[in-house]
């Protein structure tokens, strides 16, 4: 998986990226539009885009971009 | 003769071997009915044979009824009664919702409930007087993100057995929902709800969350005698979620 890939992918759950930078250590549940329906999104698009299905528990247990990318490449 | 008894009766029950679907078959064959129970899996079948009693008339049916319709369909003895209760429920936010699975759940949760009871009903093997039962959900009716496939795909249900119940009253076949909240069984999607979510959820119930006997229970009306006069309706089981 390519970083710059992952992170436009993320930003694409986003109703408002262009008011956010995300990095690597963008700590994602801090950002404003993080919701419940974000949380669900985010599961839907990696889903979609890796054919990786994360629960509730591994987003409570990530923290960082970083760490999602890393739980993906654990899980793909 | 007790009108809410379900002995004797020839009832057909599909997505029989998880959840709600293997209490009901466990219920209805202890309460004397006799079963024709639909799964898809060999293994779960044997094992929903296990948790049976054999001194009451049961018949096992696999098969897939998104691909074996009329091998299925030519299985299922006359019956009774129906109770639709396959389905499957996934999360796909708008954005990220996948057409193919999009109608792959379409397909299991609505679709092939109707052509088999179009084929059942072609084959002249549901009898008269019989009452059939949909599982739809209170999704149907509110808004929960997410679940715009599973909620369409229910609200389908509760639209449709209107129309079934107009069609088919002149046979006096009843056609009946039941809309459940959510019920406590092992197969809360841990996708969506883990510990926190479950707690928030369970706060919007005056009454708590469902456990699957509170849907078997109201099956069982819905099949017997006792609820001769109700048809196109839809029975909602929510423990007060809409009452705030």
């Amino acid at each position: 998986m390519k970083r710059t890939d992952f992170t436009e992918n993320f930003k694409d759950i986003l109703d408002e990226p262009e008011l956010v930078e995300i990095k690597e250590n963008t700590e994602f549940k801090d950002l404003d539009e993080w919701d419940s329906l974000t949380n669900l999104t985010l599961i839907a698009m990696v889903d979609s885009e890796y054919n990786v299905k994360l629960n509730s528990d591994d987003i409570n247990n990530s923290k960082t971009i970083l760490d999602l990318m890393n739980l993906i490449k654990f899980k793909e | 003769m007790n009108a809410f008894d379900i002995k004797g009766k020839k009832i057909l029950i599909t997505g029989t071997t998880s959840g709600i679907g293997m209490e009901m078959s466990k219920h209805f064959n202890g309460s004397g009915a006799q079963l024709n129970l639909l799964g898809r899996s060999f293994d779960k079948l044997s094992k929903l044979r296990l948790e049976l009693d054999e001194l009451n008339y049961f018949k096992l049916i696999k098969g897939d009824l998104n691909e074996d319709l009329e091998a299925i369909a030519s299985e299922i003895e006359n019956i009774d009664g129906i109770v639709f209760n396959a389905g499957v429920v996934a999360y796909q936010p708008l954005k990220f919702l996948k057409e193919e699975d999009f109608l792959k759940l379409f397909h299991t949760n609505y679709f092939s409930s109707i052509f088999l009871l179009k084929k059942l009903i072609k084959l002249r093997k549901i009898n008269k007087g019989a009452s059939i039962v949909f599982i739809s959900s209170l999704s149907a009716s509110i808004g929960i993100e997410g679940t715009l496939a599973y909620s369409a795909s229910k609200a389908s249900i509760d639209s449709s057995i209107k129309i079934l119940a107009s069609e088919l009253s002149r046979q006096k076949i009843r056609v009946n929902s039941i809309a459940p909240g959510i019920i406590e069984t092992p197969l809360l999607d841990n996708a969506v709800f883990n510990k926190e979510k479950r707690k928030l959820e369970e706060s919007k119930y005056p009454l708590g969350l469902g456990c699957s006997n509170d849907v078997v229970y109201s099956a069982q009306f819905l099949l017997s005698e006792a609820s001769r006069w109700i048809t196109g309706s839809v029975l909602e089981l929510n423990g007060g979620y809409k009452l705030k």
